[in-house]
């Protein structure tokens, strides 16, 4: 098991490291300067070279790259520009509503993708099978950006409500509003990975139903509310937890459409707006940040399969 | 003993050429048998054929221009304008049916092209495996942990396509997204069939066909290529409703076309002042909804078809 997590940590870091300089390499080989589109048109080339100096973009790759990494690696991730602030002061303010809002939205994946996937299973080609169905197969088509503008204007057009937006609310002081505030966003946001995780809940639920042990169980008699609960979804679980890791890159991606509709100070907001001040640190610094929360919760995910399927051994 | 002979180099192509062709009544028959099959995959065909349908002749259809101002501003849905106007006093159902074209055309060329590529790559690391095989599976496990979103904002934003556009007189936003809706859907098939090839370069014709010296191109694409090929095809169906989408979120977050009439833009466009027009923001959204929907639906029914093993997997 240690041997296990050693390695798939090592295969982590060489994963972000590919992505490093994946995106150092996007963001600056590309034609067109930098200096440039930042500095606009009728530049001089004082300015010029003032904006380049100021961006070490003057120095050669290797010294920019090793600049930023190493600033990554002490924590020292410098100013950004288009803030007037430091940057890892703003990520300390921003963090906890984007982390509220991945952790709220993957609660309400569990809470709506299993039981109803589990009931679609249950009573398969009934009218409530039917339903979740059509409910799911809708709700991996619509887009988040249109779902999220529709709460936000037809409760404002048609009730004149709104929820609170734009000022941080701290769960801690005041939960109520809190929640009135994050709520839709994450509820939105949770939509399509609600309904993949219905569907696959479905598939692997039926899937565990034809096997043996199923038989036995119900054979041995006992009710079958235990044989599905005890014995088929524990069992039907380790495909659905796979796929809850990796729904943490999309719900990441999200987070960046629903903080801009729903005006959450969040690090999407944050990465948004820094991409288009051209501040490359700071996209890369955060696109890092965003492929390490992944790397981790998918080594996650592999390791709570030996709790879920003790067959299951790591060598 | 010329009738045995003759008798034994028979063969399937043979006996199936020798079989009357179907009429076209029990065409159109088995056509309805698979239809009732699948009801979900055939509403998903009809609404994507109605797109199509839509998209090649927008221009007929919609009774105004993209931006032509026919009516004063917000107009509910109504005889005049079926869908209303928006906020400029623009003809709101013009807008969603010029708007089809950008969506299916950026997606279609976008999946195919990056299909293409996904496929290539992924034959070239499942038949090389050792290192060649390491890199490019390492590299596409580092693009599946990446927020998509956040890559094609990153390429669309770093215009990689202002110098090489102009050389080569194509439009430079066009380039751009395409590109990277390409880039985001190379990886998945990368996989997916590096995983079929895996299993299919142990067979018995790739070793007949080592053994007579063919090399290693040549069996790659004469052989290992066209076993795959239907995978390949199967995977991109069941990918267009997802670049629809991903098309759609880059244009509403402003990284679109430019100019012309897209249904990720005019749902941003509603969204933005005061006061709101309801139908401004649905019908466009409406529209992705109901193209994703078919795409995702006939992309299903394609799966269990060709594969039942794969229902409902996702």
């Amino acid at each position: 098991m240690q041997t296990f997590i050693i390695r798939r940590l090592l295969i982590g870091v060489v994963i972000l490291f590919i992505l490093s300089v994946t995106v150092f390499f996007l963001l600056r080989v590309v034609p067109g300067d930098p200096a440039i589109r930042r500095c606009g048109l009728g530049c001089t080339e004082e300015q010029l070279a003032a904006i380049r100096e100021e961006l070490g973009l003057n120095k050669s790759y290797a010294a920019q790259y090793w600049d930023w990494m190493s600033g990554v690696l002490t924590g020292d991730l410098g100013q950004a520009n288009f803030t007037g602030r430091p940057v890892s002061e703003s990520i300390q303010q921003r963090l906890p509503v984007t982390l509220e809002l991945m952790l709220l939205a993957m609660i309400f994946t569990i809470l709506i993708g299993i039981p109803f996937g589990v009931i679609s299973a249950v009573f398969r080609n009934t009218p409530a099978d039917y339903l979740v169905r059509v409910v799911a197969v809708f709700g991996l088509a619509v887009p988040v950006f249109w779902v999220a503008t529709l709460v936000l204007i037809i409760p404002l057009e048609v009730w004149g409500y709104a929820p609170p937006l734009g000022v941080k609310i701290s769960p801690i002081e005041d939960p109520w509003g809190n929640f009135k505030q994050m709520a839709p966003a994450a509820a939105v946001l949770a939509i399509a990975s609600a309904a993949g995780i219905m569907r696959l809940m479905r598939s692997s639920l039926l899937e565990v139903m034809r096997q043996d042990y199923m038989r036995t169980a119900r054979a041995k008699g006992l009710k079958e509310r235990s044989v599905i609960l005890a014995h088929g979804l524990k069992n039907s679980l380790i495909p659905v937890i796979t796929v809850l890791g990796l729904q943490i890159s999309g719900l990441l991606g999200g987070a960046i459409i629903v903080e801009q509709i729903f005006n959450l100070p969040g690090l999407g907001d944050y990465t948004f707006r820094a991409l288009f001040a051209n501040e490359f640190e700071v996209v890369q610094t955060m696109t890092l940040y965003a492929g390490a929360t992944v790397v981790i919760i998918n080594l996650i995910v592999d390791v709570s399969y030996a709790w879920l399927d003790p067959r299951i051994r790591y060598s | 003993m010329s009738n045995q002979a003759a008798a034994a180099p028979f063969t399937i192509a043979d006996e199936l050429a020798a079989r009357p062709s179907p009429s076209l009544g029990a065409r159109l028959r088995k056509l309805g048998t698979m239809a009732r099959q699948n009801p979900l995959g055939t509403i998903g065909l009809l609404l994507i054929l109605g797109f199509v349908f839509m998209a090649v002749f927008a221009p007929w259809i919609a009774p105004y221009g993209a931006g032509e101002l026919p009516g004063t501003k917000n107009q509910s849905p109504g005889s005049d304008f079926w869908f209303g106007t928006n906020r400029s006093g623009q003809d709101i159902f013009s807008r969603v049916v010029l708007g089809s074209r950008i969506s299916l055309a950026v997606a279609f060329i976008s999946v195919i092209g990056g299909a293409s590529l996904g496929m290539l790559i992924g034959i070239i690391s499942g038949y090389s495996g050792g290192s060649v095989d390491s890199v490019i599976q390492r590299t596409v496990d580092t693009a599946i942990a990446f927020p998509a979103l956040l890559l094609l904002l990153i390429i669309t934003q770093s215009r990689p396509f202002e110098k090489p556009a102009a050389w080569l007189h194509v439009n430079e936003d066009y380039a751009t997204i395409i590109f990277a809706l390409m880039l985001a859907v190379i990886p998945g098939v990368t996989r997916v069939v590096r995983g079929a090839v895996l299993s299919e370069k142990n067979n018995q014709y790739v070793e007949a066909a080592r053994s007579i010296g063919a090399w290693s191109p040549r069996i790659l694409f004469r052989h290992v290529l066209p076993n795959v090929l239907a995978l390949g095809i199967i995977v991109m169906t069941s990918l267009l409703g997802g670049i629809i989408l991903a098309e759609a979120s880059l244009s509403f977050l402003g990284l679109g076309i430019p100019g012309a009439a897209s249904w990720g833009q005019d749902v941003n466009t509603a969204r933005q002042d005061y006061p709101y027009h309801i139908p401004a923001a649905f019908f466009p959204g409406a529209a992705i909804t109901l193209t994703v929907l078919g795409f995702n639906l006939l992309g299903d029914a394609i799966r269990d078809i060709a594969d039942p093993r794969l229902r409902g997997s996702r």
